[in-house]
Order: C-alpha cells, then structure tokens, then sequence
C-alpha cells in the first residue's frame, strides 16, 4: 500500500519530469533511435553478415556481442542527428557479426572485412562529439563459456491471493554476465532481512539477490521504472508463484545448476537429449497424466455467444477449401458428372475399347485418415496480458473456436494442455481424448489455469506416445507456445531447443508431424532452431491465431 | 561426343556419373533447391551425348494419361496421340520429369517399369508394350523441403533411381559460372556471389527461399546491360526473394555494403 505522502511525491515527481525537461535530455529526444522498430532488420542484417545463425540480445551494457549473440543497446541517442544514430546502430550489428563470424574479440581488426566500413565510420565520428567510436560499441566476449540462457526473473513475488487473474508482465532490459543463486525452495520465505523494499529499489544500483518479504499487491508498473534502473548482476530463483512478471534476457555466467536427486518421482518416465554429450538421459522427465474433468458450461455458453461470427467465418472458409480440394475425380458414384471421364469414356467406346465406368466426380470427407492432437502451453508466461488480453484467455478462445470448426472435419483430435516444474513434476492435462465428443469435452478449456514452465520435450513425447496408439493414416501434433523452452532445473536456451528439436526428429521418424505456432513476434528469433522450415507459423495478433491454425489443418488434409 | 554449345560448369563429378549411368542404363534422380542448374545440367549433358531432350514439367494434375498419350476424337474417328513418355522411350531420347514429386500418384507409377530391368512401356489405351531402345534415359528431379504440400516422393519410387545431390555451387565455381553465363568482370561477379552466400544463411530461419545462381545470372545480365549494379540487385535478387519489408531492408543493407 502506497501512503498518501507516496502518491503527492510521486505526482509532482511525475509533473516535474514532464514539465522540466533537461536540455540534454532534450537534444537527446530529438535524435533518439530505438532498436525495437527495427530490430528484426538488424537481426537479419547479423544473419546475413555472420552467415551463420546469431541472435540480437538488447542490452545497454557497452559489449559487442558474445559467440552467438549481437549485443545491441535500447536506444542511441549520442550521435547528433537520427540517421547517424541509425548507423550507429547498422555499424554495431555489422561488426558484431563479423565478430562472430571471425571470432575476432577487437572490431578495428576486423575493418579490412568489409571495405566500405572505414569511410562510413569516418564518417561518424565528427557526429558523436567526444564520444569514442570504439569505445561506444564495445569488445566482443568470447572468453567466458557463457552457455546461452533465457530466463525469466521473477521480481515482486508475491503471494497469490487476492486479485489472481491479474498477473503484469514487463519486458525488462536484457542483462549479461549474471550470478545466479537459489533461493530456498521448499521453505516459505519467513521473517525477512528488512534491507531493501521495494519502495526503496529506486535508490539502489545493483540488485544483489536477496530474497524479500512479499506484500499482496501487483504494483509492477508503478515499480516498473524503479525496475529498470536494476542492475542485474546477481538473481534468485524460487519456486514462488508471481504476482507479476518483469520478463528480461539475461546471460549468467557458467554455473551448474543441476538439483540433486530428490526423492523418486513417479509418473511415466521419457527421456531428455543432451546436446553437450549427444546422446539422451533415460527416464529423466517424468511426465504426470491427468485428465481434466471440471468443466466451466457458462463459460463455453459465453464464448461460444462472443465468439459467433468468428466461428461462422471459419467454417465458411474451410468448407470452401474442404469443398475445392476433396473432389476426388474418376468415381464410380457421386453428384457430378466428371467430363474428362466421360469423354475418354466416348474415345474409348469409339477405338473398340472398353470404356471406364468410373465417371463422376464424389465430393469426400474423409474422416479416418487424420489423428491431431493440440498441445497448449499452461506456463506461468501465458498468464500475462498483451493488449489487454491475458495470454491464456486468448488461447483458451482460440481453441475453442478452432475446436468447434475442426469437429466437423476431423474425427480424431485430441486438445491437451502441459507445463512443468522441473523434471520429476512435468503436467500433462488431458482436456479432450481422442475419442471424447466435442460438445462435453469443450467446457473444459474454462477451467484452464496457468502454472508452472514450459518444458516443451517431455510433453511432446508424451503426446506423440498418445498418437501412435492410433490408427490413422497421418499423425500431427499442433504446439501453441510462446516459443521459450525453460524450466526450473535448467532446461533453457541452447539445451531446451535442442531437446526440442530432437523431440520433433523422433516424432518425424515414426510418422507423427509438429507444427508450432506463436502470437508472439519475437518468436522468430528461436523457433526456426527448434522447428523446420513450414513446420511453423507465427501470428502478429491474436485474432489471426485461428484462421492460421485452421489453415494448417486444411493443408494437413490437402496432403492426404 | 561433341562439344555442346550449352555452357555448363563442372562441380563435381556429375558429367562423368551421367554418361556413366547413360552408359549403363540406370534412371538418375537429381536433388537439389530451384535455381542450382538441375535443367541446365541435362541440356549440356544429352547436348554432349547427341541425343534429343524431352523435358516435361510436371504439376498436381498431371496424369498417366498426359504422360503416355490419349485417344482424340476427330469428326466421329479416334486417333491415337503419344505423349511425352511414350515418345521418348519410341525415340531413344533422354526424358527429363521436372518437379516430379508434383505430379499425381498414377502418373509416377506409370514410369515405374521403365526404370527397372524391363525398360517397357505399357499403353493399355492401345495395347502397346514398348521396349526403351538403349539410347533411352530417364532422369528425374525434385526439389526436397520445397513443397508446402507436404508431398515427398515414395520410396518404392526413390528406390528406383541412382541419386545426384546438386547444392549452390562454391563461391569460385559460382563466380566463374556467373562471368562465363554473362561476360561481367570477375570482381562484380564476386561481389554478386557474396551477396548470395550471405542471404543465404537467412534461409534457415525460413524467411525466404534461396538465392539461385539464376538469380545471379539475372543480376549480372542486368549488370552488363548498363544498370547501375545496385539497382540491378535489387531488382534481380532482393525483390524476388521476399515481400517482407524488414528482410527487403536489410537485404538492401547487404547489397549497398558489397556493391
């Protein structure tokens, strides 16, 4: 709770900071370049010059990048005009990525590489006043084994009470070179060191990893500010569930952080692939099967109300593809004459041969040959809002709306959900078997909540165990995520993907497709490491979710 | 063998495994992305072994029929017509199914007994049962992870061929194919096959297709046809490849730093 002194501080701060605006500050708007616009160009842009796969991880930290990664600030604002604070931006990417490519840790050495680049820096430095132009965009890092991570730090944990629908996420500043120490996981966090509240975070320059006494409230935006003055260095990681989320990438340096064995677990055991050692662990995620029965009937009531339109809009446009792909020409029966068959049939009527009778046109459904099965992401990042949408909901719709259409065409579809904490604890709720009718299943999807990671591998596993039970002729699983693999214990970043992938290869071998998709942009950047080319399709907005998922299974039975 | 006036540039030692197969009557598969020289490949070679080329195109609705021939009605009489099978295998010519992974399941079968001992062609429609003279060759191609249908060709189909994978040529070989196909200086066609080499590492993150050395060729025709070379790849390469304007930029961006 704010107290009344609080709130009056931080209006006239607020007022202060809109009305006097420091000249520098000033000059600086007039010139600022964001990278967010345009990050995706500069990714390309990296690609392209390293001429191997790298990533753009936003960072102010004055680096140039690490072996895989292009580090690239926020803003720039030093230059004194935009365009050359653009190329600033251009210039950085680019010998970033020639860094990575030669993996030469001093940029002037690399100047050679590319010919035009001496005159366009030339070109910049009267542009930057005193600033250093080398100085500016920083070394590269190779030196340290810094194993790529994401990660999300859980900041302002709180305990879940009252307002539970309500969970902020804020994309925070990427962050490199990070300690990480675990918190106590099993003990519920008790008297507390009194030593930094919140309250006080905007006085503080580094945050050093002390596990805090929580209060009630989701305050993230009003702390958001406070926040991203943070520096990072040091993090804690606790099994708490967030209030909100302060989502940043950050790079730790190389620690283990394997747990030791705790007691066995149960469930049924897969196994996870080790790129590092190139061969999989056994039995090291244990997968928990549940099969969800509550069901919310209002809620489906509601949504099947709210989203009407969307649904009639679907079904029309999957008939007409359903329509204008199943005809099956050269039947013995059907409701139109073929006239390519009917003609042969005359030519060979006339050349003394016997004419085929095969000669109409049958419009199929064919409703054996197609088992999917659609697994949702229920992490604890599906509960954020984007565009005044909690992730989940948005989801929740969707499926519902795909669910409703694809019944009519598709006999085996299954819907399931899957999160996980760490690898003993990985959930699979079964909202709807394969077999299980549509209309009793649907109402299920209501009482969805979010919870825990997305340890991706261990569901898709378990999922294509589900399918090869069944006997159709095609076999697909559908994955809604928003494209991060993590988990508790370690199962991030390069690791993650790799399982994924390998995940996906196996499934492959033994006939059963995966196809991803995402809402989220950025979700380029990792999901062509994890899926093949077509196997994915990323939306900018939830509403075309739908359609995009409903045109995948489309093509699905185009292909039978 | 003559020298064939198609201009085609060695990788490897594909002349030599094709003149072979020719020899030995084995049907070849060729693999590889659009735009790498599959086509061209086969021009130079039946150019080179001084036999007639049939190329046929083959899509979703190519049948058996319009592959081994159909009766047409003419005022109230029937005639029989070959198709482009059926008159290769009567010829001795050397049969090219591009894209074959395309066409329809009946009209892969179809080709089936040409590519074993046999070597026949039954026409049902006529009652006909050709024996390939030894000079008939079939060559395949497909273009693998191209189609978004999802569309592979069977094993029983594959089994049946001798595979040549082709990839984009190296940097050296594609700059010589590139001033050998078009008369550009060596730098300017150097420049163009970097540019190439860079988009495409883009190609893994599924953005785009591939720059075919093609596109190059355009490029460099373009070239030395007075455009200016900037603009000449923009044109040829970037525009081709992509509608997505963060790609097109930094494509862009690319070609102004190489050219």
């Amino acid at each position: 709770m704010f107290e009344w002194e609080e709130n009056v501080f931080l209006g006239i701060k607020a007022l202060h900071r809109r009305l006097f605006v420091s000249p520098r500050e000033r000059a600086a708007s007039v010139v600022r370049v964001h990278l967010a616009p345009r990050r995706q160009q500069w990714f390309l842009l990296a690609n392209m010059i390293a001429e191997k796969p790298v990533a753009v991880f936003e960072t102010p930290n004055a680096v140039l990048c690490d072996h895989e990664r292009v580090f690239l600030p926020p803003e720039f604002s030093i230059a004194s005009t935009p365009e050359a604070n653009e190329h600033l931006f251009q210039l950085k990417t680019i010998l970033a990525a020639l860094a990575i490519k030669t993996r030469v840790a001093d940029p002037k050495a690399l100047l050679d590489e590319i010919p035009a680049l001496k005159s366009r820096i030339a070109d910049l430095q009267p542009l930057l006043g005193e600033t250093d132009f080398w100085q500016l965009i920083g070394r590269a890092e190779f030196s340290r084994a810094n194993e790529p991570r994401h990660s999300k730090t859980l900041a302002n944990v709180l305990e879940a009470a009252q307002q539970p629908e309500n969970v902020t996420e804020i994309e925070g500043k990427g962050q490199t070179n990070v300690q990480v120490q675990l918190g106590d996981d099993d003990q519920p966090v008790e008297a507390e060191m009194p030593i930094h509240t919140f309250e006080k975070a905007e006085t503080l320059e580094e945050y050093s990893g002390l596990d805090r006494k929580t209060d009630d409230e989701d305050e993230l935006e009003e702390h958001a500010e406070a926040l991203h003055k943070l520096d990072m260095k040091h993090v804690v990681r606790t099994r708490e569930r967030p209030r909100s989320i302060y989502r940043s990438d950050i790079v730790m340096d190389g620690l283990s952080l394997d747990f030791g064995s705790d007691a066995p677990a149960g469930g049924i055991p897969y196994p996870e692939w080790d790129f590092k050692k190139q061969q999989h662990k056994p039995a090291w995620c244990h997968i928990q099967p549940r099969t969800q029965i509550e069901a919310d009937a209002a809620w489906a009531q509601s949504t099947a109300t709210k989203h009407r339109a969307v649904i009639l809009d679907l079904r029309k446009k999957l008939a007409a593809l359903a329509t204008q792909t199943q005809r099956a020409k050269r039947q013995p029966h059907g409701p139109e004459l073929d006239i390519d068959a009917v003609i042969a049939a005359q030519v060979a009527q006339h050349s003394g041969h016997a004419p085929d009778e095969r000669l109409y046109i049958q419009r199929q459904r064919r409703l054996h040959d197609v088992a999917a099965l659609v697994l949702m992401d229920q992490s604890f990042s599906t509960d954020s809002w984007v565009d005044d949408a909690r992730v989940l909901d948005t989801i929740r719709e969707t499926l519902f709306c795909v669910g409703e259409v694809m019944d009519e065409f598709i006999e085996t579809f299954a819907v399931a959900g899957f999160s996980s904490n760490t690898r003993r604890q990985c959930d699979f709720h079964l909202i709807k078997d394969f077999r299980d009718p549509w209309r009793t299943s649907r109402a299920r999807l209501g009482r969805l909540e979010a919870n825990g990671y997305t340890r991706i591998g261990p569901a898709l596993r378990h999922a294509q165990e589900l399918l090869t039970r069944q006997s159709a002729e095609k076999k697909v699983i559908f994955l809604l995520t928003d494209g991060r693999p993590c988990d508790y214990d370690r199962y991030e970043g390069e690791y993650g993907i790799r399982d994924v992938r390998k995940a996906i290869e196996t499934g492959t071998r033994h006939g059963i497709m995966t196809h991803a998709f995402a809402i989220e942009q950025r979700a380029r950047e990792h999901f062509p490491r994890m899926f093949a080319r077509q196997h994915y399709d990323i939306v900018p907005n939830p509403k075309a979710l739908a359609a995009s998922m409903c045109g995948a299974f489309a093509r699905l039975r185009l292909a039978c | 063998m003559s020298t064939p006036a198609v201009f085609y540039l060695e990788t490897g030692r594909e002349s030599e495994l094709f003149a072979k197969a020719w020899e030995a009557r084995l049907p070849l598969m060729l693999k590889g992305p659009t735009g790498c020289g599959k086509t061209r490949f086969v021009e130079y070679m039946a150019a080179k072994l001084g036999r007639p080329l049939i190329t046929v195109s083959c899509n979703e609705d190519t049948t058996a029929t319009d592959l081994l021939g159909r009766h047409l009605l003419i005022g109230g009489e029937t005639k029989w017509t070959d198709g482009p099978v059926t008159r290769a295998v009567r010829e001795g010519a050397i049969l090219y199914l591009d894209e074959v992974a395309e066409a329809r399941a009946d009209a892969i079968v179809v080709i089936h007994s040409l590519t074993d001992h046999r070597r026949e062609l039954f026409l049902d429609r006529t009652g006909e049962t050709l024996h390939a003279p030894p000079e008939f060759m079939l060559i395949i191609s497909y273009n693998p992870g191209y189609q978004r249908s999802m569309r592979e060709l069977k094993p029983s189909t594959r089994q049946r061929f001798i595979g040549l994978g082709f990839g984009y040529p190296s940097t050296d070989i594609e700059t010589r194919i590139v001033t050998g196909e078009t008369g550009v200086d060596e730098k300017q066609a150097r420049s163009l096959v970097s540019i190439a080499t860079k988009v495409r590492s883009l190609t893994e993150l599924s953005l785009l297709e591939s720059v075919s050395t093609r596109l190059l060729v355009d490029a460099a025709k373009l070239i030395r046809a007075g455009l200016p070379p900037r603009y000449a790849a923009t044109v040829a390469i970037a525009e081709p490849l992509t509608d997505d304007p963060d790609a097109l930029a930094a494509i862009k961006q690319v070609i102004e730093l190489t050219l």
